[in-house]
């Protein structure tokens, strides 16, 4: 017993020092890559974001106890709605903005008209007075959020619990069932965007997109679960949008967030969506560093200096062929964003490992960009 | 005892390794050396735009619950002026005797603050354990003390309660048997469970700024819109709220000892009256017509909310200064320990120029790897050219190559790449 307790702790022992020093040693390059835009706006540089329009807006307080429900809906007058509207499209811009793909065209002559009939009907006339756009981008929007104070029941069993005193007792264990109320807070809230690109010239509505992003969050309540989420994660697009979605400076689970809060969420959400359609955008990737025979390489890459790397990594490959070190050298060339160099050399290294599935990877990711990169090429070239 | 002894040593043993791998990753980094560096904007702004006027009269307050409208365009001015590229100034109109717009181009920012915040107030139920014997109170009050965790007394005898289910009874049960054929009865201490409620507030704040950077002289056009925001949320328990409202012997004085002598099972109750725990009900209703009110004095101390709001406002107006104007950031830079200049205290005080100038009076072939590297670092703390941060590139590698494969000379050459990447951009945003 002595033995199999000394054996199974060593075991554990050795399970967590090389897990701390996997973690520790798992070297990884963090490399930006371009993705194409999933339609084609490859003649369209400048554009010009018009108004969203407002379908609807409800907000509201709901209370129900003892199975009577009360709502009191916020009322929102015109200016309020307005600002909702104003905050929605000032999103979609630093979106839009993040993404060198598009230059944008401040003007306010589209964002003044009332509604998408009326920006049709300006485009069909060639009315208006902005030069240099290519298109416009305006939307309208669905929006509905409450708060709920409720209370929910459920029988509990309290239980009671008396060791025995001696041999002759068996104790006490009981349970006492009671009916318990338990409240709970809740905000819910769904928001409905509708976003359309329209080309000046030839008129055409070249992409729209109508897409519903729901946010929910509870606290309290019998199971004490605390859920949150919005159907799509917020930071795909762009590293440098992170910045546009809310700054936590504290936050808790426990706090639902203002309707403020939530509609920025939300909006900022849905035109990530849509930027990613319209335009070439960037993600941040990372990918493993191979060891090879060039420890200053390795640490070269992880740190991001591709430059120095690729030096000596050229002239140690010169030399000595590792396929490791070409590897390296592949994911350098990746790094900068020459993927022919960067095919020739995974290729290199998978040739003389065929079965490393690591070389396999450089080169079927290279392989996958290449295929999109005839897209990607022309989408980039028309700017 | 003997095996306890050694199975607490091992585990012992083995959270220290933890410990001590953990300790270890997070001391290593402490050593740093902190200087500012210059960093481009998203936008280029055009040279001769130099003034900015901050149009207070055009920056709508309709939605500014919090009243934060002149913080905010204040704080915008001064950290815009702090960064130098532009001369702002807050102003309620602007007209010609201000700026002659034939002869100068000036920018303007408008726009509005969105402001916000409110206090949830509201009653939460929970379940509870109470223990009972003088160890059970002891280990439970031992412990409530380390987590500051809620804790209450059952009415009856003054147990313990802590939040939380009660103890797998089965497993319990099989383990008093064994004591109590041990002849060690006082070992399990007797428990039972409670329903407790307690009072609440959730406090959150929330600050918008959306703008527009609009140039104006001969001709009028923007250059950026942009909205960021912040929030704040805390959700705080009122410790001195909670109350045990239901225990599960506690039904009368008399149904309890009745229990405890014939341990005569009369449940479930019958009468649902009885079992109702009604006071877990709150009466109140927390949402009203008037929605919910803004965090007062009482809620925040005045101190803690005007820190709160400044912190919401500088985070708020942080991407909209980086988008218009060249800004400072502070970098944190790790210093090389040891070498023969032993300049790591010199640099981790900012004195750069004197931990150069300590380095450069070793002969070249004389440094150590950790001397290029703090050469390096001095050059780059120091950084008012180009120049220097090829310099400063030169040292790193050097020292890289004195002491192949150390992360943090690579770390220098990567973060000066990035530098002189950046450099072509804000030589044509500040010259």
């Amino acid at each position: 017993m002595k033995f199999l307790n000394n054996y199974i702790f060593n075991h554990l022992l050795l399970i967590i020092l090389i897990t701390v020093f996997l973690i520790s040693s798992c070297a990884k390059a963090t490399l930006t890559v371009q993705s194409p835009a999933e339609i084609n706006t490859r003649k369209i540089k400048n554009i010009a974001v018009g108004g969203f329009e407002i379908g609807h807006i409800m907000l509201k307080f709901k209370t129900e106890r003892n199975g009577v429900w009360q709502t009191h809906p916020v009322f929102l007058n015109d200016e309020q709605q307005k600002s909702i509207s104003r905050s929605v499209r000032a999103r979609v811009i630093n979106l839009l903005t993040a993404t060198p793909y598009f230059k944008v065209i401040f003007s306010d002559e589209f964002e003044k008209l009332e509604n998408d009939s009326a920006l049709q009907q300006l485009v069909s006339v060639r009315g208006y007075k902005t030069k240099n756009v290519d298109a416009v981008i305006n939307g309208k929007l669905w929006l509905e959020i409450e708060r709920t104070d409720g209370v929910e029941l459920s029988k509990e069993g309290l239980e009671y619990f008396r060791p025995p005193r001696s041999r002759n007792s068996l104790g006490l264990n009981l349970t006492v069932d009671q009916v318990v109320w338990w409240p709970y807070k809740s905000t819910r809230g769904t928001l409905g965007l509708e976003i359309k690109l329209t080309r000046l010239l030839p008129t055409e509505v070249v992409a729209t997109t109508f897409e519903t992003r729901t946010y929910s969050q509870r606290i309290g309540g019998r199971s004490r679960e605390s859920f949150q989420q919005i159907s799509e994660g917020l930071t795909s697009v762009l590293s440098a949008s992170k910045s546009s979605k809310t700054d936590n400076i504290e936050s808790s689970v426990d706090v639902l967030p203002t309707f403020e809060q939530i509609i920025a969420d939300m909006a900022l959400s849905i035109a990530s969506g849509f930027v990613r359609r319209v335009a070439v955008t960037e993600k941040v990737v990372s990918y493993p560093v191979a060891e090879g025979s060039s420890a200053n390489a390795k640490i070269l890459i992880e740190a991001g200096a591709y430059d120095l790397a690729i030096a000596q990594l050229q002239q140690t490959t010169a030399e000595n062929p590792d396929p490791n070190d070409l590897y390296n050298l592949g994911l350098c060339f990746e790094a900068i964003g020459d993927f022919g160099l960067a095919q020739n050399t995974y290729r290199e290294a998978w040739q003389a490992e065929p079965e490393n599935l690591l070389f396999a990877q450089g080169l079927g990711r290279i392989e996958r960009l290449r295929r999109e990169h005839p897209q990607l090429q022309r989408q980039l070239e028309s700017r | 005892m003997k095996k306890t002894y050694f199975t607490h040593k091992k585990y012992f043993s083995l959270l220290f390794c933890l410990c001590a791998s953990v300790l270890f990753s997070a001391c290593s980094r402490l050593n740093v050396s902190q200087f500012e560096v210059q960093r481009p904007s998203r936008i280029t702004v055009p040279r001769e735009v130099k003034k900015v006027y901050i149009r207070a009269d055009l920056v709508d307050e309709t939605n500014d619950k919090l009243g934060i409208k002149n913080q905010v365009l204040q704080q915008l001015a001064d950290e815009l002026n702090r960064f130098g590229r532009f001369k702002v100034s807050v102003v309620n109109t602007l007209d010609g005797s201000q700026f002659d717009s034939e002869k100068e181009t000036v920018a303007i920012i408008q726009g509005e603050v969105i402001s916000g915040g409110e206090v949830d107030r509201g009653q939460f139920t929970d379940l509870a354990t109470c223990t009972g014997g003088i160890s059970g109170r002891l280990s439970s009050a031992g412990a409530a003390t380390i987590t500051n965790e809620a804790i209450t007394l059952d009415n009856w005898r003054g147990y313990v309660c802590r939040r939380g289910t009660f103890a797998g009874n089965t497993a319990e049960l099989a383990l008093s048997s064994a004591f109590s054929m041990a002849g060690l009865n006082d070992v399990i201490p007797p428990k039972n469970q409670v329903v407790r409620i307690y009072d609440y507030k959730n406090i959150s704040l929330f600050a918008q700024a959306n703008f527009s950077f609009n140039m104006i002289g001969l001709s009028r056009e923007t250059l950026a819109i942009r909205a960021d925001s912040a929030s704040f949320g805390r959700s705080i328990t009122e410790k001195d709220s909670y109350r045990n409202i239901k225990e599960s012997h506690l039904i009368s004085l008399t149904l309890g000892s009745l229990i405890s002598i014939t341990r005569i099972p009369i449940f479930p109750i019958p009468n649902r009256q009885i079992a109702l725990a009604s006071r877990s009900n709150p009466k109140k209703i927390f949402y009203g017509p008037k929605g919910l009110a803004i965090p007062g004095i009482y809620d925040l101390p005045p101190k803690e909310k005007r820190n709160v709001i400044q912190q919401l406002v500088k985070r708020t107006l942080e991407s909209f200064i980086r988008t218009i104007s060249p800004y400072k950031q502070m970098v944190n830079a790790e210093i090389a320990e040891g070498g023969r200049a032993k300049a790591g205290n010199l640099l981790k005080e900012g004195k750069s120029q004197k931990a150069r100038k300590i380095i450069e009076e070793i002969p070249q072939e004389k440094r150590e790897s950790q001397d290029w590297y703090n050469l390096g670092l001095s050059y780059e703390a120091g950084a008012l050219s180009v120049q220097d941060y090829e310099d400063a590139r030169r040292f790193y590698i050097t020292a890289l190559e004195k002491s192949p494969g150390t992360k943090l000379y690579a770390q220098g050459v990567a973060r000066i790449r990035r530098y002189l990447a950046e450099t072509k951009a804000l030589a044509g945003q500040t010259q």
